[in-house]
């Protein structure tokens, strides 16, 4: 058998995923290294690096105060405005606030939005999508949760799938 | 930034794994593998998200170890052309500038990706941005540990797999070595509005100046 020593990739196109998805499941894997009765440090120190570096990264991005009740939200907000499925990614990634940025995300943004539809856009993203700059402003319906929600990582994964990409 | 990569796979369990659960080993088998490695036309490997399928378990003549066809799903870093991200600027000499995004270091602005009238200061060792106003020029700096904002414009995956020894070639395989190739290396770009240093974009531009004066309190207390 060739392909025993080689990794084959079976599907090209690949999921994307989103920064919250992919910080929720790394949170996960660094409880399981501290709870286990391995110690992660040891026993898998190439996934304790990389878990921890991409942690501290995605640390200071937006996702680490997002929830999928408030994305959930957002792409429902979001829904008439035509984006595709990577400009929505982004906007979920970055959280963009200005005008600048959004034109950035958006591909040909002069044409496809209004300026009235590109301030529309922003209000939403402040609405839904919390701000990291001001930690105590809670949306009303985020009760407060622990940090670390545990949730069927593949459910979640499908949930956002389908909402990202479904409706193009 | 991230994807998920389906991969099949034959995962070889030793004998000394065979006391935990077929699923417990190989979940550790593929991490150990794969986690912070870089898989060619893939990507840099984060860190396992499910098994998909588990197939039949075989041993073969001479070895106690098992073997066993999995497909599984993986996180990987695999941002897509044109994908917006931010890092913090590394290095930077007078080809361009290297960016960290902290667990991958290897994304490089290049001189030809930078704003129009930029240039490398050689005295500081950065690159700098002569952005022109009506009646004044103002030279934005990007100064190394600053957050950067770029477009991945292209991407390049090097088998770094060990050739045989090359004896006609002499000593190139040991430069080769020196050089350290890199696996995975994404391009960026910072020419066009919203790109470049974040500060440059928040607010109304007062960061800059703030940073500046910071900076000089700073020297006078070291006085």
């Amino acid at each position: 058998m060739n392909n025993d020593d080689v990794a084959g990739r079976v599907n090209s196109k690949g999921a994307v995923l989103s920064n919250y998805e992919v910080y929720t499941l790394l949170q996960e894997v660094c409880q399981q290294g501290n709870k286990g009765k391995r110690d992660l440090t040891k026993t898998q120190a190439h996934l304790a690096n990389i878990a921890f570096d991409t942690l501290k990264y995605l640390e200071k991005t937006p996702c680490k105060h997002q929830k999928p009740e408030a994305i959930q939200r957002f792409l429902e907000a979001t829904k008439n405005f035509k984006l595709t499925k990577a400009e929505k990614l982004q906007l979920i990634n970055l959280r963009p606030v200005t005008p600048v940025e959004m034109q950035l995300i958006i591909e040909e943004s002069e044409d496809r939005l209004s300026e009235e539809q590109v301030e529309q856009l922003i209000s939403l993203v402040e609405q839904h999508l919390p701000d990291p700059a001001r930690r105590h402003h809670h949306h009303p319906d985020d009760q407060r949760t622990p940090t670390i929600t545990l949730r069927p990582r593949a459910n979640l994964h499908r949930f956002l799938s389908n909402d990202l990409f479904s409706m193009e | 930034m991230f994807q998920l990569a389906e991969i099949r796979h034959m995962v070889r369990i030793p004998p000394w794994f065979f006391g935990q659960t077929l699923n417990d080993a190989v979940i550790e088998e593929l991490n150990r593998k794969l986690a912070n490695k870089v898989v060619l036309n893939v990507g840099l490997c984060i860190a396992l998200f499910d098994i998909t399928s588990l197939g039949d378990s075989y041993i073969f003549p001479g070895d106690g170890a098992s073997h066993t066809r999995v497909t599984f799903r993986y996180v990987v870093f695999r941002p897509f052309l044109e994908e917006i991200l931010e890092g913090v600027i590394k290095s930077a000499n007078a080809d361009g500038m290297q960016v960290s995004l902290g667990f991958y270091d290897d994304v490089y602005v290049r001189k030809d990706s930078m704003m129009p009238n930029s240039h490398f200061d050689e005295t500081d060792q950065t690159w700098v941005w002569d952005y022109q106003t009506d009646d004044d020029t103002h030279h934005l700096f990007m100064d190394v540990g600053g957050r950067i904002r770029f477009k991945v414009v292209a991407e390049q995956f090097v088998d770094t797999t060990p050739a045989g020894p090359n004896l006609a070639a002499g000593d190139s395989s040991v430069a080769d070595r020196k050089e350290g190739k890199v696996p995975y290396i994404v391009y960026g770009a910072i020419n066009d509005q919203g790109l470049g240093l974040v500060s440059w974009w928040t607010g109304t531009g007062e960061g800059n100046e703030e940073e500046e004066e910071e900076e000089e309190e700073e020297g006078d207390e070291a006085l």
